[in-house]
């Protein structure tokens, strides 16, 4: 007895280019829904970065109340640091240490130890001591070409005459023959896991940290110069109490000389932010070349 | 007898099941093929939103150059090559003092608000972008 048995490919045929086609023309919907979805977030995270910076605008003109464009739904929300580094509230005690943005090679950082805003400018910092961090924490030590040396100028006053004292300092023990620096390991620095609190907040992270002693009464200006490093990396400097200076005994603070200005521009689902260092005075980049001068600098 | 004789002559034909597959199959493709413009055009799209949002970066990057004295109010063309690749592309920037209720307290600010407009099919889409630029402020 034959049991007749239905033949037929039409039907087989017909399910794998169905499937073919299927997974065709879902892959070509979902590209296109991804596309349209990243080109929407990217127009609003435009407006809130432009948004961030009006903000910014608006405050450096003196108001940090933020800002609403209410036809095209973006608003910024701004935070005034107000004047840094915080001075310290306790009589003896240090106040707040003043961290720049990622200094490049080359490139200065500016402290002032003497108060910017008064006329004439008023000896602020009165400590025979200062704290120099500098350097990104997680450096890789075998690559000799990214770890950063620090070269300081001090200006002070020393009966109606400006002085300039010179520090050295190489986070490299390797390069201490070749360029002379101090070396920053060992004695009144350290480098390693050094973790602070600065103007940028707290649980900060630098590679080094040296403490430079015995330095001058009426200290005005330091501007630290950073050698070797490839990439950006942070600086700050910090009181260091000691306490020593008899008419003053508990002046430790750095004078007030910043402000950090963050903006958050939010439009849609998307927020930017925006960060902006300010330092109230600086001195003009030929400075430098006036200190070394032998005569005058014509502008 | 019967179901020797069902046996001994098969009906040849479709089963119901066959049949429902098959037009269900059908439908599907029919279903994907016709959405496939739709897809181009989403696209296509996005391609112009990405464009107008350039032309818009580099417009307020370009004012943001120029001293907040020569920025004059009003309303001026955007002028822009890239606008060409946009179909029906036009662009506009205005620059307005800011108003009282952005800026409360007669700062020296003015309010720039650039736009960029193309047809997409018949429909008109733009995208527009404002800021703040303000004496002493960024640009400086």
């Amino acid at each position: 007895m034959k049991i007749h048995q239905t033949q037929g490919q039409t039907i087989l045929i017909l399910l794998l280019v169905m499937s073919v086609a299927l997974a065709l023309g879902v892959s070509i919907i979902q590209r296109s829904l991804t596309d349209v979805a990243t080109s929407t977030k990217v127009e609003q995270s435009t407006r809130a970065f432009y948004t961030a910076e009006a903000g910014i605008e608006r405050a450096l003109t003196g108001d940090s109340t933020g800002v609403t464009f209410s036809d095209n739904n973006s608003q910024a929300i701004v935070f005034d640091s107000g004047l840094l580094p915080a001075q310290s509230t306790q009589e003896g005690q240090a106040g707040q240490a003043l961290e720049y943005p990622p200094v490049s090679k080359e490139d200065i950082a500016q402290v002032w130890l003497a108060n910017p805003s008064t006329n004439p400018m008023a000896p602020h910092y009165r400590q025979s001591s200062l704290d120099i961090y500098w350097g990104e924490q997680n450096i890789n030590t075998t690559d000799s070409d990214n770890m950063p040396a620090i070269a300081i100028v001090l200006i002070y006053e020393d009966q109606g005459e400006y002085k300039a004292s010179r520090f050295y300092l190489d986070s490299d023990f390797r390069r201490i023959e070749s360029n002379g620096f101090r070396d920053a390991t060992i004695g009144s620095g350290s480098c390693g896991n050094i973790s602070i609190e600065t103007s940028m907040g707290p649980g900060r992270r630098f590679y080094c940290k040296y403490t430079l002693t015995d330095l001058p009464l009426s200290m005005i200006l330091l501007r630290a110069r950073m050698l070797y490093n490839k990439s950006n990396q942070p600086f700050a400097v910090g009181p260091k109490c000691v306490n020593d200076d008899p008419d003053y005994p508990n002046d430790c603070s750095l004078p007030p000389q910043a402000r950090v200005i963050t903006s958050i521009g939010v439009s849609g689902e998307t927020e930017r932010r925006v960060q902006l260092f300010k330092l109230d005075k600086v001195v003009p980049p030929y400075f430098d070349y006036a200190i070394f001068s032998a005569g005058e600098i014509s502008k | 007898m019967n179901f020797f004789r069902k046996n001994l002559f098969p009906q040849r034909g479709f089963s119901l099941i066959e049949i429902m597959l098959a037009i269900s199959t059908i439908s599907i493709l029919i279903i994907l093929i016709a959405s496939f413009p739709n897809a181009i055009n989403l696209v296509t799209k996005s391609q112009h939103q990405s464009l107008a949002r350039e032309i818009i970066s580099k417009q307020i990057e370009d004012l943001r150059s120029l001293s907040y004295i020569n920025l004059s109010l009003g309303e001026t063309q955007l002028l822009d090559s890239r606008l060409s690749l946009l179909p029906n592309g036009n662009g506009k920037v205005l620059v307005e003092s800011c108003d009282g209720t952005t800026c409360s307290n007669n700062e020296k600010t003015k309010k720039i608000t650039v736009r960029v407009s193309w047809k997409e099919g018949s429909r008109t889409q733009d995208v527009n972008v404002s800021t703040l630029i303000s004496e002493g402020g960024l640009s400086k």
